[in-house]
């Protein structure tokens, strides 16, 4: 029917909360929503039952087979942001923005590379569980490892409001609610069974979660083919419309990099492709896996889906960019509404459903593993810091406890803190996490020369880089602005490249250390 | 210096370059040393005694090589706007053609492929796994499989 009134020229609606009012189909969705909720409270209740240790609950019992190792790390890496972000950054700024999903045309291959076989072996002879417990018995360093468990907790409590924002506003689409009640519902969910089942249900519900989020992509985009008439006529509709004349701008809206500069896309590639090994959600997912054989398959596996995960970004910021400039739509009010329009205006209840669904799927992904390895910061690292260590039923417990206060710390970020609160919050994300952690990881455990020194440098300044050029930009103080911001200088890009050199000029600076043997069979094997 | 050592001054060298290509906003600087950084870190990861082996070394170059003459022609070919829509492969521009099928879906294909084809000979052998067991005495050279 929309599909029959586009072609009749009429301008389809594009403000969500006119288009969710008008919505007839809106029953079935929110049905199919519920219905995906109920499967994964389900899921949850089973992991929880099988959770018997801290182990189980944090590296799920070393237990996982290579597809769910897989399909984790995909639906964790490409959270709420593919889905909803994405599109619009398209649909903002053109082709460009899929640079930030075509580093996965080497960042797996990165993480398996360099980190994934160290992490496997490390985890066969010490007690590791968390990146930093990694930083500790490389560097045998207490300073660089609770810095590095600081930086975790602390990061990755305040990434996750911006996550539980995205679902909130998801859910108060689907089922007519505020903002806060949508937040409210997620944190529970994702709670019941992030604490229940730790990271055994977080991988299994992972599982459902990426399969529904690849098949869901590859419709979406055929759909957006479909409706603009082919790939070739929806970039001609932008290239060619009169409103980017200007400058070429349509012309460059569809080309490789967009309207921005290259350097600019370039550096997005860049940071996520390298600064993958710095992510401590993905890094931790190592230690998980049951036979380090299968680490054989894992990288083309978590690379396709990711592949096809990204199509949907693009059909959709170009379908809607096009309908738009063609008069077929009305302008976004906001880019972010480019996935809910395109649903609500182009597709059928069932799809919407599964698609809004699949977008749930994918925050919640992401916010159980960073719920997961906040807890096992608290209930490991900072102990260590004052030279103690729970025993497994008390990390069990406190495990649990802290998930459920991380939890909720997150979703009073989220629902008090303004808009502009949370893009700063946000800027806490994943470009401090590659600079923080990406050198001593990476460069540490494939360089012995590498020394503690260089470790506890390259992580403090990371941090600190990090956090200071990132809130001074989100501030606009004059300093930046008049520096590196006058530059267009990406944030990311240069404290991860200032950390990598701090770690290898002060690693070069001081003295070697003697690797223990059994570390040192980790590094040469 | 030893093997990893020369490569991680290497690795140093092209970070700075990227530095310096960020502060004079050099694209081709950026876009040589951005994928020259990437490339030496999955060697680094993949280095065996100092050394790279043949086959997965000499893939992952080559696709190297090709993803940084796909980024120069691109950046050659949108110099000139009007350029970019003169020519189209299945629908999309052609230098946003070669971003999607060239630098996106053909390297991520043969960069993880070759990791899973090789992976028995270049990147864990059972003999370097039967070294590991060896010097930590653990049994990872047996799988769960093999010892059910």
């Amino acid at each position: 029917m929309k599909l029959l009134m586009t072609l009749l020229t009429d301008t389809l609606p594009s403000d969500p909360a006119k288009l969710v009012a008008d919505y007839k189909g809106m029953p079935l969705t929110a049905g199919i929503v519920i219905f995906y909720l109920l499967i994964v409270l389900a899921i949850g209740y089973w992991a929880t039952k099988k959770t018997k240790s801290s182990k189980d609950f944090f590296i799920a019992g070393k237990q996982i087979g290579p597809i769910a190792l897989a399909l984790a790390a995909f639906s964790a890496t490409l959270s709420g942001w593919l889905f909803v972000g994405a599109p619009g950054l398209v649909y903002t700024i053109g082709t460009g923005a899929m640079w930030f999903t075509m580093s996965t045309a080497v960042a797996y291959t990165i993480l398996w590379a360099v980190t994934g076989k160290r992490m496997r072996l490390l985890v066969e002879i010490r007690d590791v569980m968390t990146v930093s417990d990694a930083i500790y018995e490389r560097f045998n360093s207490r300073f660089a490892s609770v810095l590095a468990g600081v930086a975790t907790l602390v990061g990755v409590v305040l990434y996750l409001a911006t996550q539980l924002l995205a679902m909130g506003v998801i859910l108060s689409y689907v089922f007519g609610i505020s903002v806060t009640a949508g937040v409210a519902i997620g944190m529970v969910i994702t709670l019941l069974y992030a604490i229940g089942g730790g990271m055994l249900a977080g991988i299994y519900t992972d599982v459902f979660q990426g399969t529904m989020m690849a098949v869901t992509s590859i419709v979406i985009f055929a759909i957006a083919l479909s409706v603009g008439d082919g790939m070739e006529n929806i970039t001609n509709a932008i290239a060619h419309s009169t409103a980017l004349a200007e400058g070429g701008l349509g012309f460059k809206f569809v080309g490789p990099f967009g309207i921005l500069p290259p350097i600019a896309i370039m550096s997005f590639f860049f940071l996520l492709a390298l600064g993958i090994v710095g992510q401590p959600h993905l890094v931790h997912k190592f230690f998980m896996i049951k036979d380090i054989k299968k680490l054989r398959h894992g990288a083309f596996l978590t690379t396709m889906p990711a592949i096809i995960a990204g199509l949907l970004s693009f059909g959709v910021g170009v379908l809607i960019k096009s309908q738009v400039l063609t008069g077929n739509l009305e302008p976004l009010l906001k880019a972010d509404d480019a996935i809910t329009v395109f649903l609500l205006n182009y597709t059928t209840p069932v799809l919407t459903g599964l698609a809004f669904a699949g977008i749930a799927s994918a925050i919640m992904s992401t916010a159980d593993s960073f719920i997961n390895i906040a807890s096992a910061a608290a209930v490991r690292d900072i102990p260590l810091a004052f030279g103690t260590k729970l025993n497994e039923k008390e990390e069990l417990k406190w495990g649990r406890i802290t998930a459920l206060v991380c939890g909720v710390i997150s979703v009073v970020l989220a629902v008090g803190l303004s808009s502009e609160g949370i893009a700063l919050l946000g800027a806490f994300g994943y470009g401090t996490f590659a600079a923080a952690l990406a050198p001593a990881i990476g460069l540490g455990y494939n360089w012995k020369r590498a020394t503690k020194e260089g470790a506890a440098a390259s992580i403090g300044l990371g941090l600190t880089l990090g956090i200071v050029l990132e809130v001074s930009k989100s501030l606009k103080l004059a300093w930046y602005l008049n520096s590196l911001g006058k530059l267009g200088v990406n944030n990311g890009v240069f404290s991860l490249s200032i950390s990598v050199i701090v770690f290898i000029v002060v690693s070069m600076l001081t003295k070697q250390e003697k690797i223990d043997k059994d570390i040192d069979a980790v590094m040469s094997c | 210096m030893d093997k990893n050592t020369k490569l991680v001054m290497f690795i140093l060298a092209s970070t700075i370059l990227l530095v310096i290509s960020q502060l004079t906003k050099n694209s081709t600087l950026f876009a040589i040393a951005m994928m020259v950084i990437i490339y030496s870190w999955i060697f680094l990861g993949s280095l065996k005694d100092g050394k790279l082996p043949k086959v997965l070394g000499m893939t992952w170059f080559a696709t190297m090589c090709i993803m940084i003459a796909s980024l120069l022609a691109m950046l050659e070919i949108v110099k000139v706007p009007e350029n970019i829509v003169k020519s189209h492969v299945l629908g999309f521009p052609l230098p946003t053609a070669i971003l999607f099928f060239v630098f996106w879906i053909f390297a991520g294909i043969v960069n993880t492929a070759i990791f899973s084809i090789r992976f028995k000979k270049d990147v864990l052998s059972d003999q370097w796994l039967n070294e590991f067991d060896k010097k930590t005495g653990s049994n990872l050279s047996i799988s769960d499989k093999e010892a059910s």
